[in-house]
């Protein structure tokens, strides 16, 4: 079980080759001996990461989270590893020696195990909440309120009247000696508008399924009515997060309608 | 090297991840600054617009500003 990746490498490469006790002596029976022992590997790691990739996800500090990055990284790696040394082995190894008339049971069979195995390595971090966008929004925005409070014009020291959010550097005029205040938001609030649109799609998760269930029901032509309900929903939630914005995310809005109505596009 | 042969393949992963050095992300406090004029002090004022000053007439931005998300074409001074 431990260090699987060490010196079992080697005793994998020896069933296949013949070295080790082996059930079946024909070509099929070794190569299903050995991805036999590939799915074992697979399987040891899909179960250790399940139960400690929230984990990770959530000890990590980070704001972009490069820990878990990483370490979600470093797994599919070793998926990808597992599915290279099958497909490997299936070139070099099998093809060379099998029969044709073995070859018919063994392609479907190597295909269906393949198939099944990059679906396990992207399915492997599906359930993981990487961020907690809500969550990083509201802590943001209650920093940046409580930090607009408290600002005076460095002029004439009266107060200054920051009403909205800003993403990005202002000028705020001071209302009493019309002086350019100079704002700047912070790293932490300018961030806000790389999770706009995740953020939005979050809250319009219920709008987003209607959407897909008239999709699968009745088509994609005859579900346009639901699309633009999400649509606008998410627009409204885009222009609530990020004010200012309007425009450019109505552009969003045209762009996403035409690629709707484009039967060209596969989504 | 000992204590990590007791491990698991992902459990050195992960201990690999988050023991790992990162660069330190920059964080801006949220700030106000204001320009004044190095010639006679006084601060650019709304009406005057953004790229003279309002007083003296010296000039702080090279460049004419167009229309985007906050500033206008109309914050230029005249």
């Amino acid at each position: 079980m431990f260090s699987i990746f060490g010196t079992n490498k080697k005793e994998n490469s020896n069933s296949n080759d013949g070295g080790a006790p082996i059930d079946s002596s024909s070509v099929f029976g070794r190569f299903q001996i050995f991805l036999k022992k590939l799915d074992e590997r697979a399987f040891d790691i899909a179960r250790e990461v399940e139960e400690s990739a929230q984990l990770i996800a959530d000890a990590d500090t980070d704001p972009h989270k490069r820990s878990f990055l990483q370490f979600k990284g470093a797994i599919i790696a070793q998926f990808t590893q597992i599915i290279q040394k099958a497909s490997s082995t299936y070139q070099t190894n099998v093809i060379p020696a099998a029969r044709q008339m073995e070859m018919i049971e063994i392609a479907p069979f190597y295909a269906d195990w393949n198939a099944k195995m990059v679906e396990k390595m992207n399915n492997l971090f599906h359930g993981v909440l990487e961020r907690d966008l809500e969550k990083e929004y509201s802590l943001t925005m209650t920093e940046y309120n409580q930090a607009v409070g408290d600002f005076h014009c460095q002029q004439c020291g009266a107060k200054l009247d920051i009403d909205r959010f800003y993403f990005q550097s202002t000028y705020i005029t001071c209302q009493y000696c019309q002086s350019q205040n100079t704002f700047d938001p912070g790293s932490k609030a300018r961030l806000i508008q790389h999770i706009v649109q995740p953020l939005a799609r979050a809250r319009c998760k219920g709008q987003y399924q209607l959407y897909q269930e008239k999709k699968t029901q009745s088509g994609k032509k005859k579900s346009r009515a639901e699309f633009e309900v999400y649509l606008n929903a998410l627009i409204t939630e885009m222009d609530l997060i990020l004010p200012g914005m309007a425009d450019q995310h109505q552009n969003y809005r045209t762009r996403m309608l035409k690629d709707f109505e484009n039967e060209i596009l596969p989504w | 090297m000992q204590e990590d042969k007791t491990l698991s393949l992902v459990e050195r992963l992960k201990k690999q991840a988050l023991e790992q050095k990162r660069e330190p992300t920059l964080v801006e406090p949220t700030k106000t600054t204001i320009l004044q004029c190095p010639d006679c002090g006084a601060a650019r004022a709304k009406q005057d617009g953004l790229t003279h000053c309002a007083y003296c007439g010296k000039r702080f931005l090279e460049v004419s500003l167009t229309d985007g998300i906050n500033i206008t074409s109309q914050d230029n001074s005249l």
